[in-house]
């Protein structure tokens, strides 16, 4: 009964939802991820299309869910957020929603996911102090079900987007590669 | 990691906060509208960018992508113990060169590097963690996996810095 329950779930999360994308899309992605200013006019001649081939392409990459819209990466320590950490924990089954929903309420989030493998959940977070991150961890801990907690401070961070493998995606077949 | 201080932030005006306020709101809003919105001219808008790009206060702005429509199914926190006596900037290196491995720490806690990988299925996860396996550098692997497949974070990363604007 549950396998069936994850295969539905499966298929309608993910699977069914994919969106076709040629070449020349993941070109656009692509200059897109480099720099989110750049103009839409310069990308078209870039890829030799014309302006209005290449907005109704972004158009609809927009509008099939596959932009979400934009991230600004900022030295957020001179707004004050000195520290990023990642927080790993260990629960007891059952408790992620909770846990996640606590973590939420009380820390400067980035992001708090269930997870498997080292930890139940992990959440990336970043703070003022070390104090406020300890609190934090006073707080989580405090609560029934949670068994581990793993602070780590992150130091010198690379981030390497371009590193993103954009293929081509066609159509949803029954076997995927 | 402290290159930047106290001192620098109190160089920011209310001018560059507001410019990055609206950026984070929507990194691809024009000049023009931005200037309007604050009001100043937009060629200081243009001129304050620049400056902030030059200072790394902005270091860049991308566009986020939901990788499950074509074809991610999550991310991999793959968390790294240098082996000893080897050249921790080895495994730097060689994350660098590795496809769907975009964010690369150094890390103070249980494991020294942590690396986010991006993770179409099974198979493209088993071969990652073989290449890792072949770095010397490299003694032990541990991940978690999670199913978020927003690239490259979470739009709470900028909802986040608009509280502290």
């Amino acid at each position: 009964m549950l396998y069936f329950r994850v295969k539905e779930h499966l298929s309608e999360s993910s699977m069914n939802q994919t969106v076709e994308i040629d070449e020349i899309d993941v070109r656009i992605l692509r200059e897109l991820v480099k720099n989110a200013r750049k103009k839409l006019k310069d990308i078209a001649k870039d890829c030799g299309l014309s302006s209005n081939a290449l907005f109704k392409r972004v158009k609809r990459l927009k509008a099939t869910g596959v932009i979400t819209g934009t991230i600004l990466y900022t030295n957020l320590e001179l707004l004050g957020l000195r520290y990023r950490a990642t927080i790993g924990i260990n629960l007891k089954p059952d408790k992620e929603l909770k846990i996640a929903k606590l973590i939420r309420k009380h820390a400067n989030l980035i992001a708090v996911n269930p997870s498997f493998g080292k930890y139940d959940i992990c959440a990336f977070v970043m703070a003022k102090s070390i104090s406020q991150l300890e609190s934090l961890k006073e707080t989580i801990r405090k609560q029934p079900g949670v068994r581990r907690i793993a602070v780590n401070f992150w130091d010198i961070t690379y981030f390497n987007l371009e590193n993103v493998g954009l293929q081509p995606k066609r159509a949803e077949s029954h076997g995927r590669s | 990691m402290s290159a930047y201080n106290q001192k620098e932030l109190n160089h920011m005006d209310e001018v560059d906060l507001n410019i990055i306020k609206e950026l984070k709101k929507n990194a691809e809003k024009s000049f023009l509208k931005i200037a309007k919105k604050i009001g100043v001219s937009p060629k200081t808008v243009q001129n304050r960018y620049k400056k902030m790009r030059e200072k790394r206060i902005i270091w860049h702005p991308t566009i986020s992508i939901d990788l499950s429509k074509i074809g991610y199914e999550g991310k991999a926190y793959l968390m790294i113990t240098n082996a000893p006596k080897q050249d921790a900037k080895l495994t730097f290196a060689a994350f660098n060169q590795m496809q769907n491995v975009i964010i690369i720490s150094d890390v103070i806690g249980d494991f020294d590097v942590l690396a986010i990988a991006l993770i179409k299925d099974l198979k493209s996860f088993a071969k990652l963690l073989q290449d890792i396996k072949e770095v010397p550098s490299v003694e032990q692997i541990e991940f978690a996996f999670v199913t978020d497949t927003q690239f490259p974070v979470d739009k709470a990363y900028d909802r986040l810095a608009l509280q502290y604007t």
